[in-house]
């Protein structure tokens, strides 16, 4: 039988709570939480990340570090844009995130912007690779010239 | 470092699958060739460095920004996808 003050530490065993400037207060599942073994290029002191879906934001995620929660990359499918973008995935890459099947995977490329909002573009050349069976992350770099660092989403 | 010193066409091999050859030399370009097993990954050096700096703009991007980006983006699907959005075959 449980008491009524065992239960927020209960809780607590199996959630994250963060504090974030962007999203406000997030109750993360721990076993949602994404493991880069290798951080982010740039960002390798961040290990964990949380994906964060805001409505008014879909179809864009955000990958919020759990560490640092006011670091948070926006994210893409980008399958969505360029339904042909389906890059190579080198052998020690699916070997490193223990990928078996084509399934296990989830390919997403982080977006950014400059000051112009509509100037929003998409990092093919560096996707993230999840696999969401174990929730290991990779950012890998595709060896294949024809992939843009900031290929244009919207035309004018 | 070891430093080595090749001219046109001639090769240095590095293990017993990898080789590099100094195929042209322009000026201060060269231009190099090589030879490895697929799973060796080869990159301009610099190209880790330009993914860095998208990944640092990209953490700075706000959330207010990117919603702004989302309305475009579903305004444009509702008129019409072909027309708004950059297709894949221009990849």
């Amino acid at each position: 039988m449980l008491k009524m003050e065992e239960r927020p530490l209960k809780e607590s065993s199996t959630v994250v709570n963060l504090s974030t400037n962007n999203f406000g207060n997030l109750s993360i599942e721990k076993e949602n939480i994404i493991t880069f073994e290798q951080g982010l290029l740039g960002f390798e002191e961040l290990i964990q990340f949380a994906i964060i879906d805001v409505e008014e934001c879909l179809p864009f995620e955000w990958l919020v570090s759990v560490k640092d929660p006011d670091i948070a990359f926006p994210i893409l499918n980008p399958s969505l844009f360029f339904s042909d973008y389906k890059p190579s995935l080198q052998k020690d890459d699916l070997v490193s995130l223990n990928i078996k099947k084509d399934n296990d995977v989830e390919m997403f490329c982080i977006v950014t912007l400059d000051k112009k909002p509509e100037n929003v573009t998409l990092n093919l050349k560096g996707p993230i690779l999840i696999n969401m069976k174990n929730k290991m992350g990779k950012q890998i770099v595709l060896t294949e010239d024809y992939y843009s660092l900031n290929q244009q989403l919207i035309r004018y | 470092m070891l430093i080595l010193t090749r001219k046109l066409g001639e090769s240095i091999t590095i293990g017993n699958e990898i080789k590099v050859i100094l195929l042209e030399c322009q000026g201060k370009q060269v231009k190099l060739g090589i030879v490895a097993p697929k799973d060796i990954k080869v990159h301009r050096e610099e190209i880790f460095e330009k993914i860095q700096e998208e990944n640092q703009k990209a953490a700075a991007v706000s959330k207010h920004n990117l919603i702004e980006i989302a309305q475009i983006w579903r305004k444009g699907e509702k008129k019409s996808t072909s027309e708004e959005l950059v297709s894949s075959k221009h990849l």
